[in-house]
């Protein structure tokens, strides 16, 4: 696996577009495998960290860098999988929640609710549902396509904004005014507090 | 809101973004026009937030198994007062609630903590809290800050959950942190032990803390380590910490990288929080502390922070390696638990565990390197001869090189350099190998494998092999360390050997080969038996093989010395105008130089590497600083300069590791010496000799401290036993000594002591202050001491009887023995002053035994120091006491005394004459010993007076054998002398084999010394002048061992006159001016004034005339106070000569005649030849007398010579015999010159030259 990952990562990097999607197939199997096991577990109440579960994925998938240092080559190739790993995360959680959501309305006592917190809007941390979230930026989608992209590389993978400017090939003060924009339009609609 | 909207609030919102205030106000005003919706969406994103740097994002998945809280407000106030407690105000806040100071019912001080927020909302957290809470409470442990109660009360309708501690005051470590930057490893120690032991108590009672961090741990006023805010704390989960922003990023630093996976915390992951804390409290920054959560989670999953033993701060290998091993991050590469990190950090560098792991990581050894950057100073002579040596080797006349010398002298700068500057690496095959300790093979693979850095070294190799190319797959194996294909043999034994000597050769043969084996002490027997196999095999091949090696590897040195194509050399500490030359290049501020020259010197002892140690430590504490140009400057006040602590690190870095029991095995071994028997360390520690035996193997295989040597044990290094011996605390080390003699004389039983026992039971009875116990071993072990010329401990030994109060008898034969070892030395000083309180003792007490002996020793001084006639008066005065004492035997020697000062001073017919008569009355009373030294003595008189059949007549009938060794060698070097004089060479060359030998048995080093200058000798006049320089050079190190100046400066001069002989002036100059250094220490005119006729000789080569008569001036004087009419006669000749060359025949004249009467005396013959021969070249002279002289004692002259002399008379005749005879004997001296001189002596020296041109001319 972890050769397939840098030939694919190459390739995206030489404008191939087949490679994203086959980037996201294998990603999308290893951390679905991840997180199928954190919250397989019953006993406890979990949390997953998507920029932690992700850089996991990148180190086994491309190689470790071996100094910090040494990350500096691969941080392209770095932002190009996270691209495609925030996408396959997104679709992992969002199915989990579904399926917790699903056991519940069966009647089911053990389904579970999958929230994301951490997001801050207005200045506050809020915890949000999964499925909200989900909704909420396939609703930006329509309005903006790529402030969409950005709540999806933001809460799925981990980016920071230096790096999903990077991503969306848009200046930093263009990313900035876009964050601030989708920040606003999210914390509206899941009512500031 | 549609997507047109949405759009059109982006694009103005992006617009006013490139405005400011007014203008932006304007922007919008136009933008929005009557919109006011629209404006007012925009204002509240430009107003919403700026984007801080680094802002914290960083969104988790939760999975909660149960509904939503009920949402209720945040707590607005406490109550002041619940369930008893009196609450008074709050002390803190932080992500879990609130913290209050109260009072208890009985009014002591508590500190409250109110679990607050949504948590305190979910049932299945508060059920938690209470569990953890309440297990908490069980733990009772002086380094856990008390957990007492555990409460929930309704307060506005809601509950909250109340935990009661103990009010601590104190410090938390992050404070402590705050004021000392950095926390010494010492108090670290101790709060990591705290900390661990209360940890461990925490963990006993099934609770796992989970957020360790500075802030959390206290130091009380009781300076007690405390661990607060357990129970709780196990509640500071990833994903609640989160909804606090501030609280994640206080956490997050010390976070586990399993927590950071998302993985079930455990005990372990506490230990890697509190590896953290003290990591951070190391080096006063934490590595994990980072800009953003996602990096920091990333540094925690990947970077390994640098161990700190590795970092600028003084941390012991121990304490790091335990960091590290916190810091791990699978949590089972951990401690097993808390409670075995507190047990190891309570043993320290005694515990099982650093044991274990010290002993299965290989020790890092650190290289003692000279840093590049630095020129090669004062090794240029050495380059040099490495230069020629290779040169030959190049053309195909192989050499081997033995280069020695302690560590930090630059061994392998050395070789560096020489590669550097003298081989042409493109076309030359370069191997080099080192040996580590215990290095088997090591050396050898890894300079093939170097040279050669294939996969297939069989296809590679196969070429050099040869006829052996059949084994070219099997020494791949070797190489490899592979077992080998089935089917092909494994090389071993003579079979290896055969392949490497093939490989050399082979090698060879492709290219010209330079092959280093560098630490050469550290290799297998096998090994070396491989490098004695191509040592030889380099004879003829077109190679160089370089062997670097240690002192103390006597044995070894056999691999070139009996080599006819082996070289020594030797590398010394520096001169210190090499040194300073060094220094000013590392410092490049002469200002500084001055300042610091002599400080620094003081401490770098002539060791290059010490002396760049103590430069890089000045640096490295801020006293120096570099200029952007490289040179340094002063930065503060140089107040101590410390001696340079790499070589004492890595001393103390091996013995830190030593369990309690180990290191009371090497104290005591200290004690014993460098040397020691297991059998003594045993004893003194009253412990079965096994288990002492078992330890020192695995002090051997782990640590490297000792090592096997025959059936005893050795320090690894002088210094090493040197460190270990001056840390011992006094009282101990008078301790181990006194239990020491006890041994010995338990071994001893009734026997009287003598030889080796006695040395060693008056050493440590004295050093045991027990002087009483061993009064019996003194005496003799103070005469074995003086016949091994174990000279300094000597000295020690007698300061050492000196003080501890003897009776005044007693008082001066140790200071007559002491003053002997002090004329061995050349530390006249003290030689005088023991003498003189000798004599003064002596004198009082009336013993004429002892004044006897005071006055040969006073006699002895003086001669040393070139007071000729008062030696005399001294041996006299010896003399006439002995006649009046009515002791024969004492008599005899006494007159022998006498007749030794005689023959110094020149006197030697007189001489003569004691000596037939102590013959006489030592054979008429059966003495053996006194006849057999006698007629040694006697013949060297005769030598010196020329009488060489004489001599010769009287060695062959008169000597005795007294089966005495001593004196077999001193029989040995008088015949071998005779021999050397009357030119039979080879004969000479067996008896100073012989006297090597015997002096060799009874470790008589100065004798060895003796036999190895005369040797040298030997060489030279044979014409063998390579094998000369090398056992000169071999007699210099040697007297140098055993602090003899005289050695050494005979050494020096008789190298010298070997190297004018082959024309390398330099080296001339170098040796006239070490000769001249020991020469003037030890006060030895003698050594001086020859010094001074080579000065004059050389410059008579060079024409300067009149510089030459100068220098035999100063020589003439130099005689004329040690009276030694030879010396005398040969100053007075060899102005004769230049004065000749000069052209001043009158001045001539007048120094012939004076060296004609001088050299009338019987026994100068060879003068008067020498005089005759020269004296032909003045216009009225007639050359025939001369010729036939010359015929007469011809053989009696070293072949160069000879050759100087047949040209004289060729000069004189005109016949071209003469001529033709000079040059025979020129090129007997030249065919066995060392290659790379060859050229050079035949162009160099005037007359060497003036001989070949004038054959040519001839031949023309």
């Amino acid at each position: 696996m972890h050769g397939e990952a840098t030939v694919l990562l190459g390739r995206l990097r030489a404008g191939e577009a087949d490679a994203a999607e086959e980037l996201f197939a294998l990603l999308y199997q290893e951390l679905r495998s991840v997180a199928g096991r954190i919250f397989g577990s019953r006993n406890a109440n979990h949390t997953l960290q998507p920029t932690v579960l992700v850089h996991e994925a990148y180190l086994k998938m491309v190689g470790p860098a071996r100094s910090a240092e040494d990350a500096a080559p691969h941080w392209e190739d770095r932002v190009h999988f996270c691209n495609a790993a925030a996408r396959a995360m997104r679709q992992i959680l969002i199915n989990h929640a579904r399926d917790q959501r699903a056991l519940k309305r069966g009647g089911a006592d053990r389904g579970a609710r999958v929230t994301i917190a951490g997001v801050v809007l207005h200045d506050t941390a809020r915890e949000v549902d999964a499925i909200d979230l989900h909704e909420a930026i396939e609703a930006l989608q329509q309005l903006d396509a790529r402030q969409a992209r950005l709540c999806e590389l933001r809460f799925f993978g981990g980016l920071n904004l230096p790096e999903c400017a990077n991503v969306l090939d848009v200046s930093q003060r263009t990313i900035e005014m876009d964050w601030r924009m989708a920040k606003g339009w999210l914390a509206d609609r899941f009512g500031a507090e | 809101m549609d997507a047109a909207r949405y759009q059109k609030i982006k694009r103005i919102l992006l617009k006013a973004g490139e405005f400011r205030d007014a203008e932006r106000a304007a922007y919008l005003e136009g933008a929005c026009r009557d919109d006011d919706a629209l404006r007012r969406e925009v204002e509240e994103l430009l107003a919403a937030d700026t984007v801080r740097t680094g802002e914290i994002f960083d969104p988790h998945v939760v999975l909660s198994h149960e509904e939503a809280p009920t949402e209720l407000p945040p707590l607005r106030a406490m109550p002041e007062e619940c369930a008893g407690y009196r609450i008074e105000r709050e002390i803190g806040r932080g992500g879990m609630g609130i913290v209050f100071a109260a009072r208890a019912p009985d009014d002591t001080r508590v500190a409250i903590k109110v679990v607050e927020g949504h948590l305190a909302r979910s049932p299945a957290y508060v059920d938690r809290f209470k569990r953890e809470a309440e297990a908490g409470r069980k733990v009772n442990h002086k380094n856990v800050v008390r957990t007492m109660d555990v409460l929930e009360v309704e307060h506005e309708g809601r509950p909250l959950h109340l935990m009661v501690m103990e009010f601590v005051v104190g410090q938390s470590l992050r404070g402590l942190l705050q004021s000392m930057k950095t926390v010494p490893e010492g108090l670290l120690r101790e709060v990591a032990r705290q900390a661990a032991a209360g940890l461990a108590a925490i963990h006993a009672a099934g609770v796992v803390h989970r957020d360790l961090k500075p802030e959390n741990i206290l130091i009380t006023d009781d300076e007690i380590i405390q661990i607060m805010d357990l129970g709780v704390a196990k509640l500071v989960d990833v994903s609640v910490a989160l909804t606090n922003e501030g609280q994640f990023i206080g956490s997050l630093p010390y976070a586990p990288p399993e927590q950071c996976r998302g993985q079930p915390v455990t005990a372990l992951s506490d230990l890697y929080s509190l590896g953290v804390v003290l990591y951070e409290l190391a080096i006063g920054s934490n590595p994990f502390r980072k800009d953003n959560p996602a990096a920091a989670l990333r540094a925690h999953l990947q970077t390994v922070p640098t161990p700190l033993a590795e970092l600028p701060v003084d941390i012991t290998p121990f304490f790091s390696s335990v960091l590290a091993t916190l810091l791990e991050k699978s949590p089972a590469e951990r401690f097993e638990s808390a409670a075995q990190l507190a047990d190891v950090l309570a043993a320290g560098e005694t515990s099982g565990w650093w044991r274990r792991r010290r002993g299965a990581r290989t020790p890092r050894r650190r290289r003692l390197r000279i840093r590049r950057d630095t020129k090669l100073y004062g090794r240029e002579d050495d380059l040099a001869r490495l230069g020629k040596l290779w040169l030959s080797a190049r053309g195909g006349d192989g050499r081997v090189v033995w280069l020695g010398g302690e560590p930090g002298l630059g061994k392998t700068r050395l070789i560096d350099a020489f590669l550097h500057d003298h081989v042409e690496l493109e076309d030359t095959h370069v191997l080099y190998g080192s040996f580590p300790p215990h290095g088997g093979h090591r050396g050898l693979v890894d300079a093939l494998t170097a040279r050669f850095p294939s996969a297939e070294l069989a296809a590679v190799l196969e070429p050099f092999l040869g006829p052996m190319a059949g084994t070219a797959p099997a020494l791949h194996a070797f190489l490899r360390g592979e077992s080998p294909v089935p089917g092909i043999a494994a090389l071993t034994g003579e079979t290896l050997q055969a392949v490497f000597r093939q490989l050399l050769r082979g090698l060879a043969n492709d290219r010209p080969l330079v092959w280093v084996v560098d630490d050469f002490h550290f290799a297998s027997r096998s090994a070396r038996r491989i490098v004695h196999t191509m040592a030889r095999a380099a004879a003829r091949a077109r190679a160089l093989l370089i062997i670097t090696s240690r002192p103390g590897c006597e044995g070894d040195q056999g691999t070139v010395r009996g080599l006819e194509h082996g070289a020594e050399i030797v590398l010394e500490r520096l001169s210190t105008e090499a040194m300073n030359a060094l220094m000013r290049e590392s410092l490049g501020n002469d200002h500084l130089l001055d300042e610091l020259a002599g400080r620094i010197a003081h401490k770098s002892d002539g060791v290059p590497f010490f002396l760049l140690e103590t430069i890089r430590g000045l640096e490295e504490r801020g006293y120096l600083k570099r200029l952007p140009d490289g040179s340094a400057t002063r930065a503060r006040e140089i107040d101590d300069i410390e001696v340079p602590s790499a070589v004492r690190d890595l001393i103390a870095a091996r013995l830190s590791g030593l369990s309690r029991d180990e290191r009371a095995l090497v104290d005591v071994a200290a004690v014993v010496g460098y040397e020691f028997d297991a059998d003594w360390v045993a004893a003194v520690l009253e412990r079965p000799l096994l288990g002492v035996l078992q330890d020192l193997a695995e002090l051997e295989r782990t640590w490297n401290v000792v090592r096997a040597s025959g059936r005893g044990y050795r320090f690894d290094h002088h210094q090493f036993q040197e460190t270990v011996y001056r840390d011992l605390a006094p009282a101990l080390r008078e301790e181990y000594h006194a239990r020491l003699a006890d041994a010995h004389r338990r071994r001893l039983g009734d026997a009287a002591p003598a030889g080796p026992d006695a040395v060693a039971l008056a050493w440590h009875g004295l050093h045991g202050s027990r002087p009483q116990d061993v009064m019996d071993a003194l005496q003799p072990a103070m005469e074995t001491m003086v016949s091994r010329y174990a000279g300094e401990r000597l000295i020690t030994l007698a300061d050492r009887a000196l003080a501890l109060g003897l009776d005044d008898a007693a008082r001066v034969d140790v200071l007559l023995r002491q003053a002997s070892g002090l004329e061995v030395l050349g530390r006249r000083d003290r030689q005088r002053q023991a003498v003189g309180r000798a004599v003064d003792l002596a004198g009082q007490l009336g013993e004429p035994g002892l004044l006897m002996r005071a006055h040969r020793a006073y006699g002895t001084y003086c001669w040393n120091v070139g007071h000729a006639s008062q030696a005399l008066d001294a041996f006299d005065r010896e003399l006439k006491l002995a006649r009046a004492h009515g002791d024969e035997p004492l008599e005899l020697t006494a007159m022998m005394n006498r007749a030794v000062a005689l023959g110094r001073v020149g006197r030697f017919p007189e001489a003569v004459e004691h000596y037939v008569e102590i013959y006489d009355r030592a054979h008429a009373m059966n003495d053996r010993g006194i006849e057999g030294k006698c007629v040694g003595n006697w013949a060297m008189a005769l030598v010196a007076m020329g009488r060489f059949a004489t001599a010769l007549e009287v060695m062959e009938t008169k000597r005795v054998d007294s089966g005495d060794v001593r004196s077999n060698a001193h029989v040995a070097s008088c015949l071998g002398l005779i021999y050397w004089h009357i030119g039979r060479f080879r004969e000479a060359q067996v008896q100073f084999d012989e006297q090597y030998e015997s002096a060799t048995s009874i470790g008589d080093r100065r004798s060895q010394g003796i036999a190895l200058g005369n040797m040298g000798l030997v060489h030279r006049d044979l014409g063998e002048l390579e094998q000369s320089l090398v056992a000169l050079q071999r007699q210099i190190q040697l007297s140098r061992e055993i602090g003899d100046l005289t050695g050494e400066a005979n050494g020096h001069l008789n190298l010298g006159l070997v190297y004018r002989l082959l024309g390398d002036e330099d080296h001339v100059h170098s040796c006239i001016h070490r000769a001249n250094e020991a020469g003037r220490v030890a006060q030895h005119h003698a050594v001086l004034g020859h010094s001074m006729l080579l000065e004059a000789d050389l410059a008579a080569d060079r024409n300067q005339f009149r510089e030459a008569l100068d220098r035999l001036a100063e020589a003439r004087a130099l005689f004329a106070r040690v009276a030694d009419e030879s010396a005398l006669a040969a100053a007075d000749f060899v102005a004769g000569r230049v004065a000749i060359e000069h052209g001043e025949l009158d001045a001539a004249r007048t120094y012939f005649d004076r060296a004609d009467q001088t050299s009338a005396a019987p026994g100068l013959e060879l003068f008067r030849v020498r005089t005759r021969v020269f004296r032909s070249l003045l216009p009225d002279a007639l050359w025939e007398d001369a010729a036939a002289e010359l015929e007469e004692w011809s053989a009696q002259f070293g072949v160069c010579e000879r050759a100087e002399l047949l040209f004289t008379l060729f000069r004189a005749s005109g016949k071209r015999e003469f001529l033709d005879a000079a040059h025979r004997a020129l090129m007997t001296a030249h065919k066995n010159a060392p290659p790379a001189l060859r050229e050079l002596m035949l162009t160099q020296p005037r007359v060497h030259r003036a001989i070949v041109e004038a054959v040519a001319a001839a031949t023309k």
